[in-house]
């Protein structure tokens, strides 16, 4: 059973079905795709585990993320516990993504059914640059709005950023991002003149768009006035590589929309 | 030459558009919360209220929060509206739990305290509950001044000037109440009615502030002190001086943030601004007159005590025996992994029962300790708002658990029980060391621990600002989850609330004695430093024991007192036995319910208590203003 | 009957406490001794609680020395102090739900201390406070419900079952009517006679300084302004020094008393004689 939605996305991706996932209720909120099996245990919250129901199921794995390392003697008692951290900054993007599925697949016997996706997911990238590589392509800003007056801005070794190099494309912010790799900013540290294709993930709080609308100084950005705006649907921002492949095609059929 | 001619116009546009309202901005905050500070202490004739310490903007967060996860299609109506409602509901709720205390400085800064904890509670277990990634939504908390328009700032001028306008019919009457309440009255000043208007317009100010940019700490308590330390007497000359001062602190500090931050870290002003803060309301305090408090005393009177000895160790026996018969039998009831609810049995006992009984053990232990301290705490400063989890020792563990989350990363779990002992110690010391001091009265060392929280309470907004998956863990451990309690370690705090237990009997004489007051205690040979400074340690000790278990936000200890009252028990050792079951068998209950009523969610007992106690807590004291 | 000796003097050299510029007590000697009352007059903010407070020990002395049975008083514990000397601050707390009988249990604090059982000489030590100050009759009923006058006398109780050698008494009478007034001034004495201790009474009635102290100490700005037997006290000149007013006396014939009033200002006592 997984205590962490990427590993758990991961399983069900090389064909193993979790005994049981944390949070089940809201996966399907954040994670979306690929979906849980309909009897899939809910173990509770990540920070309040179940630990009756988890003795109960008796697992034979528990997968486990390093914030859950704390717990991992606790956790013991019940079963052997595995800790695979997608947090790690990769060399190449999505390398430690990869690795962390062939060593999830080693533990579950499902070696050969990884090394099949992971070579779909090369088609995938393959198709998606040559795609890409017919249109007239910018650096995008990868964003999520928090409020009427800050944003997320993604970078770094987050899954946004890693997916989008891993498409060759080029990322609009080269400043430094936190730990998980993005930065909150005040909206006006987006602004710049470069030529950039904003991409907004969802949710857009609803009043937004009111608040950027009266900014001058937002009507005045160059992207904004050449319409170089827009959203696309949320993936799950701390998963693993089926996470990346739901990003990737959201991304690239978005852009390709725009860039035609 | 084309090009560096649009990057002027560029940056004149972000000059004009972003850095001159962010200017403005500050300016305007600044003065609004320094006035709105100045109108509330001059009404509640109280150096220590300020907007903050009355829980408007704990209110504000709550209610945006709630919307934000609940009805986001509600913020179509204006995210200040939403604020607005949530601050103006926490300061009545604040001034209605404070009136039986008529108002006191102390009291309301207590009841300040209670309810934005409570109100930070409830925050938490909204996050945990909906939408746990998207915590970045409460970045709104900390108080950040970037502008994209001048609109925000047009806006939030025009509001307060119509405040101010109305602050200018008030002045008169107001400054009338320096000589006092019955000489106002007595000169033709409607008290009530003038005071209800100001403190409306101070909330109104402060609220539209809050809701405008956040959360911005302590300008509203600091301008007004600066003001008067400056010597500056009359109310109309305060009230101006105060909205200079603000405006110049805010505008600096915002200033301070922008060079230091530069491209780095996200700082919200606001949380900059409560860090510097904090230790003002320290200064504040040991500049405040110490007053014996006298507090007008609504127990129960019960008529006849004939038998009262035999009857409370009867209560005291039966309550006992209930307490363990209740253990016995929660402890066997749960839900199977179907959902349906079940008694333990057979094979399931053996997988279960180490997972349950440990947790309920630590938490009915943790619950009794923090009752003792509690019990020892209101009797020793005679304020039915004091409590352990308020005394700064909790707020100590949390600030040890923050700066291990976040300097460690996400390797921080080894160093997390070690930081927490640390923070717990380390605000212990603070806190004796203050007591020890010869003038210490029992209420500073409370305050103390207020303007403690106040500044870890900033200190966790700026790591929550920032997000990521620490942040969630931070807010995790604040709830109080007792679910990994190995059987060893809750073995241990149930035998640590039975030695304290037995050590605070061992005070109860003190106890008897030092709420007549220092000089009476003194008269009939009591050491008061010496036995404050114990009955205070007893009381950290409990706290520091305890928080790590449930969490820092339990109400236990504020609660498990008021009910001792309720069964009209007075003497002390009594009272203390009491106290100390009645915590362990509502944190039995607590647990019990947070294990089964979301399942197969669990919810994290801390949290779940407090959402329990605080609303009787509130009802009890609101049956002491009736009496 | 147990208490700490027999019976206690104190005695206080050049006592003196200033606070900044302030003088509140100013080269001031006084002695207590066994058997007698002694009444502490003076005008407002003549420094009479600073001294009460000095001698209890609750206030430090910047300069001069006190001494209890000729023994200073930095070399008695705090608990060996209170069973020699018993204070009765001016605000007298409010009880939060004691009972009569709990609040002067209180007063075996120093004999048994914060360990020390409860004992039957304890026991009986409240008992006899409750009887002398007839306030066992509501020794079950909590302290605040009770009238100012009973809760005064019981408060005096806790003082009685502290046995000490020596009582402070800081106004214990100011807020009571003149019946009240008149029953605690008679236990005070009573007590000093029948328990041989010396007692120290704050009071602003000048005549029943007169009437029932044995001694009277006048206080003026921080130092004593006069002193005598309590009689004495009951002259024109001696008031007219002390409170700084014009004072008359006047006698009664059976029993033989003396009483001083303040004179009215010169058009109010024209109003105020019957012809006028």
């Amino acid at each position: 059973m997984a205590l962490d939605w990427a590993l758990a996305e991961t399983m069900i991706a090389i064909g193993r079905r979790p005994a049981g996932v944390v949070a089940a209720a809201d996966y399907a909120k954040f994670v979306i795709e690929p979906a849980l099996p309909p009897d899939t245990a809910d173990l509770g919250l990540q920070q309040e585990l179940n630990f009756e129901l988890i003795a109960a199921l008796r697992p034979r794995l528990i997968l486990i993320s390093p914030f859950l390392q704390r717990l991992k003697p606790t956790l013991d008692r019940i079963a052997p516990s595995l800790n695979l951290s997608v947090y790690e900054v990769s060399e190449t993007p999505l390398a430690n993504r990869i690795a962390i599925t062939r060593e999830l697949a080693s533990h579950v016997d499902a070696s050969q059914a990884a090394e099949t996706y992971i070579r779909r997911l090369d088609a995938l990238r393959a198709d998606s640059t040559a795609r890409l590589a017919k249109l007239q392509r910018r650096p995008v800003l990868l964003v999520s709005f928090i409020d009427n007056r800050h944003a997320r801005v993604y970078g770094g070794s987050s899954l946004y950023a890693e997916t989008l190099a891993w498409l060759g494309l080029e990322s609009a912010w080269s400043k430094p991002v936190g730990n998980f790799g993005f930065e909150t900013v005040g909206l006006e540290q987006l602004a710049t003149l470069a030529d950039v294709e904003l991409v907004a993930v969802e949710p857009v709080p609803p009043d937004i768009t009111y608040a950027l609308s009266s900014s001058p100084l937002w009507k005045e950005l160059p992207f904004v006035k050449a319409k170089r705006e827009g959203r696309i649907a949320p993936a799950f921002m701390f998963g693993g590589l089926p996470s990346a492949e739901r990003f990737s095609k959201l991304l690239v059929s978005h852009l390709e929309e725009r860039w035609i | 030459m084309a090009a560096s001619s649009i990057e002027t116009r560029f940056d004149r546009l972000i000059l004009l558009h972003a850095t001159l309202p962010r200017l403005a901005m500050a300016i305007l905050c600044g003065a609004g919360l320094a006035v709105s500070g100045a109108i509330l202490q001059q009404v509640l004739r109280n150096p220590l209220v300020a907007p903050d310490t009355l829980a408007v903007s704990a209110g504000a967060r709550l209610t945006l929060g709630l919307v934000t996860l609940l009805a986001p299609g509600l913020f179509g109506f204006g995210r200040d509206l939403v604020a607005i409602v949530g601050a103006v509901a926490a300061v009545a709720l604040v001034l209605v739990i404070s009136r039986s205390r008529k108002y006191s400085p102390v009291s309301m800064i207590l009841a300040g305290l209670v309810v934005s904890l409570y109100c930070g509670a409830l925050s938490i277990i909204l996050v945990l509950l909906k939408d746990r990634y998207l915590i970045g939504l409460f970045i709104w908390g900390s108080g950040s001044l970037s502008q994209q328009s001048w609109e925000p700032a047009i806006q939030l001028a025009m509001r307060l000037v119509v405040c101010g306008g109305v602050l200018l019919l008030l002045v008169r009457p107001l400054s009338v109440l320096d000589a006092g309440e019955d000489a106002a009255r007595n000169v033709g000043v409607p008290v009530e009615r003038i005071r209800l208007l100001a403190i409306g317009v101070a909330v109104l100010m402060a609220a539209f502030i809050t809701s405008t940019v956040g959360v911005i700490g302590f300008i509203g308590l600091a301008a007004p002190a600066l003001a008067t330390f400056c010597g500056v007497q009359r109310f109309a000359a305060r009230c101006l001086w105060s909205a200079i001062m603000g405006a110049l602190l805010l505008l600096v500090t915002d200033l301070a943030v922008q060079l230091l931050s530069g491209d780095g870290a996200f700082i919200p002003t606001g949380a900059v601004t409560a860090v510097i803060g904090s230790p003002l309301l320290l200064l504040l305090l040991s500049r405040l007159q110490s007053r014996q408090p006298q507090p007008p005393t609504n127990e129960t009177l019960t008529s006849s005590r004939v038998g009262q000895s035999r009857r409370t160790a009867l209560l005291l026996t039966l309550l006992g025996a209930a307490t363990l018969a209740g253990l016995a039998a929660l402890v066997m009831i749960g839900r199977g992994p179907d959902g349906s609810w079940s008694i333990l049995n057979g094979e399931m006992f053996a997988d279960v029962l180490p997972w349950r009984l440990p947790r309920m053990l630590a938490t009915a232990g943790a619950g009794g300790l923090l009752a003792i301290g509690g019990y020892i705490l209101q009797r020793v400063t005679q304020n039915p708002l004091a409590s352990p989890e308020i005394m700064g020792v909790s707020a100590g563990a949390i600030m040890g658990a923050a700066i291990a989350l976040s300097f460690a990363g996400s390797s921080m779990d080894i160093g997390l029980g070690l930081a927490t002992t640390i923070g717990s110690f380390a605000a212990l010391l603070f806190v004796l060391s203050i007591s020890l001091r010869r003038s210490a009265a029992p209420e500073r060392i409370l305050l103390a621990g207020v303007a403690l929280t106040a500044l870890v309470d900033a200190v966790v907004g700026l790591i929550i600002a920032n997000g990521g998956p620490s942040s969630v863990l931070l807010l995790a451990w604040l709830a109080g989850s007792a679910s990994d309690i190995s059987l060893p370690v809750a073995l241990a705090t149930v035998g640590a609330a039975v030695v304290l237990l037995a050590v605070g009997l061992l005070g109860s004489r003190w106890l008897a004695v030092l709420p007549l007051g220092a000089s009476v205690a003194t008269g009939v040979g009591v050491r008061v430093p010496v036995a404050q400074s114990a009955l205070f340690a007893l009381v950290a000790l409990t706290a520091a024991i305890a928080t790590p278990v449930i969490g820092p936000l339990t109400f236990v200890g504020l609660m498990a007192p008021h009910l001792v009252r309720l069964f009209g028990i007075r003497s002390a050792p009594a009272g203390l036995v009491l106290s100390a079951l009645i915590g362990a068998a509502l944190m039995i209950i607590a647990d019990t319910l947070a294990r089964t009523i979301a399942f197969p969610l669990q919810l994290p007992t801390g949290i779940l208590a407090s959402l329990l106690a605080c609303p009787v807590l509130l009802l009890l004291i609101a049956m002491g203003n009736k009496r | 009957m147990t208490t700490a000796t027999e019976a206690s003097t104190l005695q206080l050299t050049s006592g003196s406490v200033f606070i900044g510029e302030a003088r509140l007590l100013d080269d001031v000697s006084i002695s207590l001794v066994p058997c007698t009352v002694t009444g502490l007059i003076g005008p407002n903010g003549a420094g009479k609680s600073t001294l009460a407070r000095a001698l209890a020990r609750q206030q430090p002395l910047t300069s001069g020395e006190c001494r209890l049975d000729g023994k200073p008083y930095a070399s008695f514990s705090s608990r060996e102090f209170s069973r020699r000397i018993a204070y009765l601050p001016q605000a007298i707390p409010t009880t939060s739900g004691l009972t009569v009988e709990e609040l002067v249990s209180i007063g075996r604090y120093p004999w048994h201390g914060a360990l020390g059982k409860f004992t039957d000489s304890d026991r009986a030590a409240v008992k006899e406070a409750l009887a002398i100050t007839n306030t066992d009759i509501f020794a079950d009923r909590p302290t605040d419900t009770l009238s100012g006058g009973e809760r005064q006398r019981c408060w005096i109780a806790m003082l009685l079952a502290q046995q000490a050698n020596i009582l402070l008494l800081d106004e214990p009478v100011s807020a009571l009517d003149i019946r009240y007034q008149i029953e605690t001034m008679s236990l005070v004495r009573h007590v000093s006679r029948i328990r041989n201790v010396a007692i120290l009474i704050i009071l602003h009635d000048i005549n029943l300084a007169a009437r029932y102290c044995d001694h009277v100490v006048a206080m003026k700005a921080g130092r004593i302004a006069w002193q005598g037997a309590a009689p004495n006290l009951i002259d024109a000149h001696v008031l007219e020094a002390i409170y700084e007013t014009p004072m008359a006396v006047v006698s009664t014939l059976e029993p033989n008393q003396r009483f001083a009033f303040a004179k009215l200002p010169g058009d109010l006592s024209k109003r105020a004689s019957p012809e006028g």
